[in-house]
């Protein structure tokens, strides 16, 4: 398994305290993979004030259902798989929020995403993808999950996670390249754009 | 999913696009958290209610104490008679 050099061990168990003790076990857990889950959260969603919140809450659902956890499980897995699930019903339900007001005539709430910060054109890459996809792209390329590991993660099988991948590359290779700046030349294959 | 078969060989022979995906390392390495890395608070009652909140135990603390003079004068009051 590959790892980011600031990110925690995502595959490591809980090995130095019971997970479970309120004391010891989870404030260390909290201090490790806040920051991994708070960037995978942000990966998702594309909003750093969103993030910040979803991160808590994971954290806070994790507490909650620390007894369902296996101690022969990664904790970084479980609680990725907590924050993804977190995020996707984000979006689901602000999008739910867009559309509800469109149906009944008035106007809607503002797209924060848009709003709240000036994004990059990596970013903007990211924007493109569905929220599943950028889910699979930053617990792989980031975090450094195996295929397998992402496919637990995101509850699908490993192939969907290696098309998931590979198509997030292509959708933001094809946006990055249509971007006037150019910032990185367009490589092609016998596949077309890679 | 099976039309991305192709896809899946890239994946397993790694020459996949490494400057996109340092890219995109980069970008989502570059967030961090802004808030100050600490337990959430409230995340256990035992300990952030008790721990973090001391002015909310003192004055909890001065509310048992005003009850328990005021209940104990009514209890003493007869006595002393």
């Amino acid at each position: 398994m590959r790892h980011d050099a600031g990110a925690p061990q995502a595959g490591h168990p809980m090995g130095r305290a019971d997970p479970l003790d309120p004391v010891e076990g989870f404030p260390g857990v909290y201090a490790e993979y806040h920051a991994a889950v708070y960037r995978t959260i942000r990966a998702v969603v594309l909003n750093a004030a969103v993030a910040e919140e979803l991160a808590q809450e994971t954290f806070m659902r994790a507490y909650k259902a620390r007894e369902s956890y296996r101690p022969d499980a990664p904790v970084g897995a479980w609680l990725h798989r907590i924050a993804v699930n977190l995020a996707i019903s984000h979006l689901r339900r602000e999008r739910l929020s867009r559309l509800l007001p469109i149906r009944l005539g008035i106007p809607g709430p503002p797209d924060l995403r848009e709003q709240v910060e000036a994004r990059t054109l990596v970013e903007e890459a990211l924007g493109e993808l569905s929220p599943k996809l950028r889910a699979a792209v930053v617990l792989h390329y980031f975090h450094g999950f195996t295929r397998d590991e992402v496919a637990a993660i995101l509850g699908v099988p490993s192939g969907t996670v290696a098309s998931r991948i590979a198509k997030s590359l292509v959708v933001m290779r094809e946006k990055l390249s249509g971007n006037e700046q150019k910032p990185i030349p367009v490589r092609t294959t016998s596949h077309g754009v890679a | 999913m099976g039309s991305h078969d192709s896809f899946d060989v890239r994946l397993t022979t790694g020459s996949i696009d490494p400057e996109l995906v340092g890219l995109v390392r980069r970008q989502i390495g570059a967030w961090s958290p802004a808030l100050p890395l600490a337990v959430p608070m409230g995340i256990e009652p035992s300990i952030s209610r008790w721990v973090l909140y001391p002015r909310a135990v003192a004055s909890q603390v001065l509310i048992v104490a005003v009850a328990a003079f005021v209940l104990g004068g009514h209890h003493l009051g007869p006595l002393a008679h």
